[in-house]
């Protein structure tokens, strides 16, 4: 799939982080939150990023170990062929199932926010195939466009946000502690795998330039998307107050709904190219990743041929939901849940059996 | 090879805006309503568009025939189905899209029924929460009936600039827009103000009401050849029903109240002078520092120390006195504003916590701060407590500029020459 022999570096590899990651302050990902953990949600990406950063320090240390080897490789050196292709099947289970729930949810978004008349089959015909077309074109050129696009995506992002300064009030951050301590701990757990991508991304270990771009991505992407996530849930919860904001199931587009600059009324039309452009990088990505998988576990060479077939299987079953607002939204919010232990557990089994098989002494 | 990629990947997410050609209407094609109107009609609601037509004064030699506007009115059985009846008669597309007034009876507005009607709005996607809810004394039909502005034909502009205009003059609520009414009904704390609005001869003042608008359209006795709908006061919503009105003086000194409002405004209000009880002193009043609210949730019952600096402008002096010389003369003024203020400020409040039940002000948000867990608060309920809070206003004036002339004739000296 990869014609080209330049890699990825680090400036791309923390765009694509930050666009995948960050991307998830506009959908219901924030409502999700809100209902749990009404107004202190803002803690959740703080705390959450505190649960895996031991995971993802183990997680990097492994991968760092065996240089030569790329992820599906690592796995299954370290458990063996067969749980070691099980391991990586399962993988490719979650994250398919991942897409599809995700896919769904932007289609659901465009749909209701913006085109409404359009049937969601169309949209989401379009989504897939825009993003599958992407994807052949293969990782590095994502990235790269990753970091083309990260400025004037921020930028955009920043700048809706600024937009609310003075509609809100700071009050309704408080009472400080929420719904009380025991929730917001139990919460942040349950909801860490909002940083799952980390460990999706490192499949795309062969195409970095070096190992030590994923380490330093990590360290640079990983502080700004506390701040970013924390702030932006801030900023919806000042804007909204909790009540208001658990109601909504996109909170940051109901936002781009209602500020306006002077005589410019209606400025979501403004935004919206500039959130696609976020989501394209993001699903294309994710198909890449997807049909990686699919190449080392069922060793097949040329993958791209797989791609109608995959972007058929996600656009199928996301139409399957019958009121998408509601199933889609509890569907993510389930997945969430059982995603999280995974992640967390994940690099420790992988960290305890390089340790014991003596790997780390050789280097 | 890079760059053409980039380019040629540009294009085609470019195809994604292809779907949107499914709800691609061609402006012509489109009645844009800029004002609703929703009454009470049996079991069901009557529903006033008031349509404009974008080809109005597009025309260089102004032909008289082409009308500003179109008013179309109908019984539907709720707000999401309103705009397939009226396409039936509308021969374009109604759409939503600049609505930015909803104007609604005061008949329907006090019914439990009310809030379910409204929140059909949040399911329109079209519908900007950032749409004003005004009040009208009369049936909405008829207020919109009677529109007929003679200076400005445009209603999209006027109505904007109207509400624009006397937020600023703090004799309408400031945060009186859709998002505020779903937002504080929500949390239920507080109470919600609405814009309070009439098109009818006698002004917003009912007869049987016993607190006095001061600029209600009988007491300024309105002539003339122009529009006459007058929006003045505020309409007081809890948990979404209408339970009352404010008067506009009422409106104003609940605005000072409320620290959450976004301050620019342009408050004058009239005292009685001092030296002479015959004439009145206009002062405009600007709320330069913020407001201090203290409050005890501790004590029983829970006390409220609410500190109010105001700069003062004094604009009118008609007894002439001579403030410019006499800082004696300056205090007594500075008291006896400040005394209005605070008798004014007791009574109000007396009436929000006795009558009303609650406050418009937002003191729930500070009353939040002092608790730990969502839990603590809900178990204080403010809104049961507020009633029984003891509240205290202290006003604390100083004085600005007197004017663009500061200092005035010596009156009495004048006269005696004569």
């Amino acid at each position: 799939m990869d014609k080209a022999n330049y890699k990825i570096g680090t400036k791309e590899f923390v765009a694509t982080m930050l666009l995948i990651i960050g991307i998830s302050v506009s959908d219901d990902t924030s409502a999700i939150l809100f209902q749990t953990m009404k107004n202190t949600a803002w803690m959740q990406p703080i705390l959450s990023a505190i649960i895996i950063i031991i995971p993802l320090i183990l997680l990097i240390k492994v991968v760092n170990v065996y240089k030569d080897k790329d992820m599906s490789e690592i796995i299954i050196h370290l458990f063996g062929k067969y749980i070691g292709s099980f391991t990586l099947f399962a993988l490719w289970v979650l994250l398919t199932i991942r897409i599809i729930i995700e896919s769904a949810i932007y289609t659901n978004i465009i749909e209701t926010m913006f085109y409404s008349k359009t049937p969601p089959i169309v949209i989401y015909i379009f989504l897939m195939v825009v993003c599958g077309y992407i994807a052949i074109k293969g990782a590095v050129h994502i990235t790269s466009i990753a970091w083309v696009v990260l400025p004037a995506i921020k930028i955009s992002f920043l700048t809706s946000l600024l937009l609310t300064i003075g509609y809100g009030n700071l009050n309704f951050l408080f009472p400080i502690l929420g719904p009380g301590e025991k929730v917001i701990m139990k919460e942040s757990f349950l909801k860490a795998s909002i940083y799952i991508d980390f460990l999706f991304l490192c499949f795309l270990l062969p195409y970095l330039k070096n190992r030590n771009v994923f380490q330093k991505a990590s360290r640079i992407a990983l502080p700004i998307l506390i701040v970013e996530l924390a702030i932006a849930f801030i900023i919806f919860l000042i804007f909204f107050d909790y009540s208001a904001a658990k109601l909504q199931n996109f909170p940051y587009h109901e936002i781009l709904r209602y500020i306006h600059v002077g005589f410019l009324t209606n400025m979501e039309s403004f935004f919206f190219p500039f959130w696609l452009m976020a989501t394209f990088v993001r699903f294309s990505i994710y198909i890449y990743i997807n049909l990686h998988i699919v190449r080392k576990v069922f060793k097949i060479e040329r993958t791209e041929f797989l791609m109608p077939g995959l972007l058929a299987l996600v656009i199928l079953i996301g139409l399957i939901p019958d009121s998408p607002s509601f199933t889609l939204f509890n569907m993510k919010l389930h997945y969430f849940n059982i995603l999280s232990p995974i992640f967390i557990v994940f690099p420790f089994l992988l960290w305890i059996v390089a340790y014991s098989k003596g790997d780390f002494k050789s280097g | 090879m890079g760059k053409s990629l980039q380019r040629f990947t540009l294009l085609v997410t470019t195809l994604l805006f292809l779907s949107g050609c499914w709800n691609q209407v061609e402006l012509d094609k489109i009645a844009y309503v800029v004002a609703m109107g929703i009454d009470k009609e049996d079991d069901k609601i009557r529903i006033t568009y008031l349509i404009v037509n974008p080809e109005y004064g597009t025309q260089p030699t102004g032909s008289s025939d082409v009308e500003p506007f179109a008013i179309f009115s109908f019984v539907a059985d709720d707000l999401a189905i309103a705009k397939n009846i009226a396409n039936t008669i509308v021969n374009k597309t109604v759409s939503y899209y600049i609505l930015n007034q909803v104007l609604i009876s005061e008949e329907i507005a006090q019914t439990d029924e009310f809030i379910h009607w409204l929140y059909d709005m949040t399911k329109i996607t079209e519908v900007r929460k950032d749409l004003e809810l005004i009040i009208t004394k009369e049936l909405a039909y008829d207020y919109l009936t009677k529109f007929n502005p003679a200076l400005e034909k445009r209603p999209y502009k006027l109505f904007r600039e109207m509400i624009r205009r006397n937020k600023e003059s703090a004799f309408i609520p400031s945060n009186s827009e859709l998002f505020y009414y779903l937002r504080i009904t929500e949390t239920d704390n507080d109470l919600y103000l609405a814009v309070y609005s009439t098109n009818e001869q006698d002004g917003v003042q009912k007869p049987s009401g016993d607190h006095r608008f001061h600029y209600d359209k009988e007491e300024i006795k309105v002539k003339g050849t122009t529009n006459k709908a007058q929006y003045l006061g505020s309409a007081v919503f809890k948990k979404g029903k209408m339970i009352g009105h404010l008067t506009e003086q009422e409106t104003i000194l609940s605005t000072i109240l409320n620290e959450n409002l976004r301050g620019d405004q342009n408050i004058y209000k009239s005292f009685t002078d001092p030296f002479n009880e015959q004439y009145t002193i206009t002062t405009k009043m600007d709320i330069l520092k913020k407001s201090s609210i203290n409050l005890d949730l501790d004590k029983t019952p829970s006390t409220i120390d609410v500190e109010i600096p105001l700069t003062i402008s004094v604009l009118t002096n008609h007894t002439m006195v001579d403030y410019y010389h006499d800082e004696k003369k300056r205090q007594e003024l500075k008291k006896h504003i400040e005394d209005s203020l605070q008798k004014e400020f007791t009574q109000f409040i007396k009436r929000t916590q006795e009558e009303f039940k609650g406050e418009p002000f937002g003191w729930s948000l500070d009353a939040r701060r002092h608790f730990r867990t969502n839990q603590q608060f809900e178990k204080f309920n403010w809104m049961e407590s507020y009633p029984k809070m003891d509240v205290r206003v202290k006003v604390k004036v100083k004085f600005g500029s007197f004017g663009r002339q500061a200092d005035v004739l010596d009156i009495r000296k004048v006269r005696e020459k004569e």
